[in-house]
């Protein structure tokens, strides 16, 4: 028997995982790194955006993509030890829903012409994007979605509107899925088109979310807006299919176990180095029992994601969907523990400029209690929790 | 049922191969002996043991491959007790003959060795001290008592840790040497755990099988025992959960089949996450059995999944108990012995606490 992990450790893996490790040490911003650390989500689009141009001039931008598209055409091993640096090392995520989502997408459904015009924009960061899939009564029953799309000669005119739209606000271009007919079962009459942020009628109004971190998502009104059918992926009528491979690529990366392992790791090395009134955290029993519980639940979907990723072969389908519930879970009560191990500062509530002589205590125990609040969102997006059970129900156990 | 094994295709000839034999014989209390001799006509008892003696030579976390479908039939054999450990300890001692020739034996389905650590009242350690050896006059005078040895009516000789001067040690004692006197006891699970005492018993020279300080071997073996039961769990647990969705696919209340429904469906879910994630970790403490492991990352792969499979396995038996309602009650039913045995391998080789407790001491950085 082979352990999980063995084609990480070749001297190949090794010499990659050096020269990631090496990059980013020498090129990560600290003003980011430190946005990482403090957990924050909201990076604005300038940060995004620096942050990308840093990592494609090392040539790793896309780095699931395809050299001939100007990806990094890394192997499996190689994608999975680079998002795990990165994340280790307080490093921002790809900017996921070009670089993710719509561009394996796009290489995969996209004629010619759509890639030539959709791909270079991504690849070197200019172009944002984001997501137009979920409304306000189609969210986990995504195949309910109204939004209309309507054949005007070269044109579909939109009408309706979209929710939740993450990035909505500071994107330049919308992916997303539209109804063009009602008449057959609702997974049918669902088109996949690409338009314009900027076109005449579209109004983005952001969202504010409780947690007291800055806007992160949106609502999207389409008053007949006009979208070129040139910019149509896929058949009229296709495109559940192309929107379900990209809600299947999410699932993995929802997983989020990377970036679990660095906020794990993070709230050990606090706990050996602060003490409490004269004692060292860890040797707080009720600490230190949390501590290894987390550590025990985390490496449980860790193996677990090893063994689906490179030994499952072509037969895996609805089991990922396992990754998503227990990644999920086990990061939000990682948070949550970091949350109540910072103390009691954890309920201020900081702004964007928090006073200069603010101690450090405050801002990273704030900034825990805005995670911790922020974070459930992964239990409730990229189809909630409830969700991915009922298709392990269905896919899986045959019920 | 679990899915995406990562096993090459040897390892999953010899798990079929295992599978299908252990099809063909009655599961239950009583057939221990018959089940071990069913795979010993196979030829498969010696997989994890080196290449000299009939083994795959790929080391004793290879056992995964016999051990997981004895847990899918929850047939309590003594396979670990008998193979695995002992074949553990061989590891370090490979110039000690008579283990050797013990392993052989036991290979063969015959009796064997098996492991006599606990010591009554002192929980799990592995540090014997209430047992204790004295050199005299050439030979060893050994005194003490060991506690509830698991499967001893399959050995004929005990590997017992005792303290010379305060050290260590492991002495080779065969159960019929004048001075011990055994205890038998049947376990929930259908094994035979005994007591052993041992009033000045005299063992030759050559019969301490350590060469200063056996501690290191001592916790090699148990950490394999605590490896390998995972395995077995683990087959345990994924028999729990299918016993469980054909049930409640079949039993009609309500008018309709018990697994329409939804509270039911996600119950079931989550034992299934749980299993996927249990195979994971009990495959990795497998893996790291290799004697190249640094001990301490072996330490925390193998509590890690000891303390989740020990939990998480008992977890899954009582909720497939829950859902199949009084009829797992009876005995007849074989849902019990999966639920006795399952909460029985969280009690052998330390427990899901002392697993944990042992994970905490080395996040304090304290040695373990």
């Amino acid at each position: 028997m082979e352990a999980l992990d063995r084609h990480m450790l070749s001297a190949e893996a090794t010499e990659f995982r050096r020269k990631v490790k090496a990059f980013l040490s020498d090129k990560l911003p600290a003003y980011i790194r430190e946005q990482g650390v403090l957990e924050r989500m909201d990076l604005s689009r300038e940060d995004q955006q620096s942050w990308h141009k840093i990592v494609r001039a090392r040539g790793l931008a896309c780095p699931g993509w395809p050299k001939e598209y100007g990806g990094a055409g890394l192997s499996d091993s190689e994608l999975y030890i680079l998002e795990r640096e990165f994340a280790l090392a307080g490093a921002p995520r790809p900017m996921i829903y070009g670089v993710s989502m719509l561009g394996p997408a796009l290489i995969a459904h996209g004629t010619a012409d759509q890639k030539q015009r959709f791909l270079p924009g991504i690849l070197e960061g200019d172009v944002f994007w984001c997501q137009g899939f979920s409304e306000a009564n189609a969210g986990s029953d995504l195949a309910s979605l109204k939004c209309s799309a309507r054949r005007d000669g070269d044109h579909y005119v939109i009408n309706g509107h979209k929710m939740w739209t993450s990035e909505g606000h500071i994107a330049d271009w919308m992916f997303g899925v539209f109804r063009t007919d009602s008449s057959g079962k609702k997974q049918q009459g669902i088109t996949f088109l690409l338009l314009d942020m900027k076109s005449p009628g579209i109004i983005v109004q952001p969202i504010q979310t409780f947690d007291g971190t800055g806007i992160e998502i949106n609502q999207v009104f389409f008053d007949n807006v006009r979208v070129p059918a040139d910019q149509r992926i896929g058949e009229e009528g296709g495109g559940w299919e192309i929107a379900k491979s990209v809600l299947t690529a999410e699932r993995f990366g929802n997983a989020e176990i990377s970036r679990s392992i660095a906020s794990l790791q993070r709230l050990v090395s606090h706990c050996r180095e602060q003490s409490v009134d004269g004692r060292r955290l860890t040797d707080d029993p009720s600490i230190a029992r949390r501590l290894v519980d987390l550590d025990l639940a985390l490496s449980a979907v860790e193996q677990t994601e090893l063994r689906f990723l490179f030994r499952a072969g072509e037969e895996l389908g609805a089991e990922a969907a396992l990754l998503k519930l227990r990644g999920t879970e086990v990061q939000n009560e990682i948070l949550a523990a970091a949350s109540d191990i910072f103390g009691p500062a954890a309920c201020v509530d900081l702004d964007e400029a928090p006073p200069a002589d603010a101690p450090h205590d405050y801002v990273r125990a704030s900034y825990a209690l805005k995670a911790h609040m922020n974070y459930r969102k992964t239990m409730i997006y990229g189809g909630s929790n409830e969700v991915q059970r009922n298709i392990l129900a269905r896919g899986v156990l045959g019920l | 049922m679990i899915r995406a094994m990562a096993l090459n295709e040897t390892d999953m000839q010899i798990r079929d191969l295992v599978a299908d034999r252990l099809a063909a014989v009655p599961a239950g209390r009583e057939s221990a002996a018959a089940t071990l001799s069913a795979l010993a006509e196979l030829g498969v008892l010696a997989v994890p043991l080196p290449e000299t003696m009939g083994g795959t030579g790929e080391g004793i976390g290879n056992a995964a491959l016999l051990l997981e479908p004895l847990g899918q039939h929850a047939s309590a054999t003594p396979y670990l007790e008998t193979i695995c450990v002992p074949s553990a300890i061989a590891g370090f001692y490979p110039a000690f003959a008579p283990l050797s020739a013990a392993l052989g034996s036991s290979a063969g389905g015959g009796k064997g060795a098996v492991m006599a650590w606990m010591e009554q009242g002192r929980g799990w350690s592995r540090t014997p001290t209430l047992t204790t050896a004295v050199e005299k006059g050439g030979t060893w005078v050994v005194n003490g008592h060991k506690s509830l040895v698991r499967c001893a009516d399959f050995a004929e000789t005990f590997l017992v840790t005792a303290a010379v001067k305060g050290v260590p040690a492991l002495f080779w004692l065969p159960a019929a040497t004048s001075g011990v006197s055994l205890t038998h006891y049947r376990s929930a699970d259908g094994r035979t755990l005994t007591d052993i005492q041992l009033d000045d018993v005299v063992l030759e020279a050559d019969c301490r099988i350590d060469d200063g300080d056996a501690q290191a071997a001592i916790d090699y073996g148990l950490d394999a025992g605590a490896a390998l039961s995972t395995c077995e769990a683990v087959g345990l647990m994924d028999r729990c959960l299918d016993m469980t969705v054909d049930y409640l696919k079949t039993r009609e209340q309500f008018g309709g089949p018990l697994s329409r429904m939804q509270a039911l469906q996600h119950r079931l879910v989550e034992m299934y996450a749980d299993v996927e994630c249990a195979w994971s970790l009990a495959h990795g403490a497998a893996c790291c059995l290799s004697p190249e492991m640094p001990a301490a990352r072996r330490q925390a792969t193998v509590s890690k999944a000891k303390a989740y499979v020990g939990r998480k396995g008992r977890q899954v038996a009582l909720e497939a108990l829950q859902m199949h309602g009084a009829i797992g009650m009876t005995k007849e039913y074989p849902l019990g012995r999966y639920l006795q045995r399952l909460t029985s391998i969280d009690r052998d080789y330390g427990d899901s606490q002392w697993h944990l407790d042992r994970l905490e001491r080395a996040l304090r950085g304290d040695c373990a």
